[in-house]
């Protein structure tokens, strides 16, 4: 049986503390806009004691900075993603004979 | 005509443009076949469409522009209707699989799901052929709708309002689509990285 008193106490943290499911979304909008002060306030005492979610918030920052570098890699590189031959030579005829059609 | 001005040559798009929008495809789909119908899709596209070029982008912005709109059509097949994708990702932020259900730790992250490191790979070290093998092979693995908004927002930099617009959502739609996406990408991440490395 749970006493008066844990009761209160329970409640007293429930409303400020938040489980990691709202943590983690959280932490994923302040990646588009900045979070009001309250949500701000409720997510750094909810990172202070939770290792998950300390860790999850700078993975989060990583995979953004991660995506931008995405954005643009290989392009005209070695690692670049290339036509294969036979089907860019396929494609190529395609075009021209449309282009013929056309004239 | 002036300098500004862009024309187009048709006959040249396959062999000047082929690989880089084929690489554009494939950073978005990760299936080749996909990749190169769709590059063939836009210059057929385009050249039914050309005389609405109107010279102000070159022809590679142009024809990019074109390609993008045929990748959206893409995954907005792939998921299923707008209410069902609205639904699915709208209401429920919990994820059984990531959080725990049973009291009192529900909304807890599940000892073997959590995050483990302060890093995802170690930045600096990593081969850009690395990061685009990884990176590519998640976005595949993700449920097309969530793709679709995470590609739009974090690899095209849409603007919020444009991405709710093409998808047909909201904005609170929007926050947990792009929720659920990252905490998919950050366990896909971990995992592949960890089994490359070790």
């Amino acid at each position: 049986m749970t006493g008066k008193k844990e009761k209160g106490l329970m409640a007293l943290l429930s409303r400020y503390m938040m489980s990691c499911d709202e943590a983690s979304f959280l932490i994923s909008r302040s990646q588009e806009e900045r979070l009001t002060m309250k949500n701000r306030v409720r997510l750094k005492m909810h990172t202070l004691t939770c290792h998950f979610c300390r860790k999850y918030e700078q993975q989060i920052r990583q995979l953004s900075r991660m995506m931008k570098q995405y954005r643009h890699t290989c392009e005209h590189d070695s690692c670049m993603h290339r036509l294969p031959g036979d089907r860019k030579k396929q494609i190529n005829q395609d075009v021209n004979r449309t282009l013929k059609r056309e004239s | 005509m002036t300098e500004n001005e862009h024309t187009l040559d048709p006959a040249s798009w396959t062999e000047k443009y082929g690989d880089y929008l084929f690489h554009y495809a494939m950073m978005r789909l990760s299936d080749e076949q996909l990749a190169s119908d769709l590059v063939q899709d836009t210059f057929l596209a385009a050249l039914k469409s050309k005389e609405r070029f109107k010279g102000a982008s070159t022809e590679k912005t142009w024809l990019t522009s074109i390609l993008k709109r045929k990748i959206i059509d893409v995954y907005r097949k792939k998921s299923r209707t707008r209410e069902s994708a609205a639904s699915e990702f709208g209401d429920k932020i919990t994820d059984e699989e990531l959080f725990r259900t049973e009291a009192p730790f529900r909304g807890h992250w599940r000892e073997e799901k959590g995050p483990h490191s302060h890093s995802l790979m170690p930045e600096g070290e990593i081969e850009n052929e690395e990061l685009r093998a990884i990176i590519e092979k998640c976005i595949a693995l993700l449920p097309p709708g969530l793709a679709a908004a995470f590609v739009m927002k974090m690899v095209d930099e849409a603007d919020s309002g444009e991405v709710c617009k093409e998808l047909g959502i909201t904005a609170s739609n929007l926050w947990v689509m792009l929720h659920r996406a990252r905490l998919r990408m950050r366990d896909c991440i971990e995992t592949k990285w960890q089994g490359n490395d070790r």
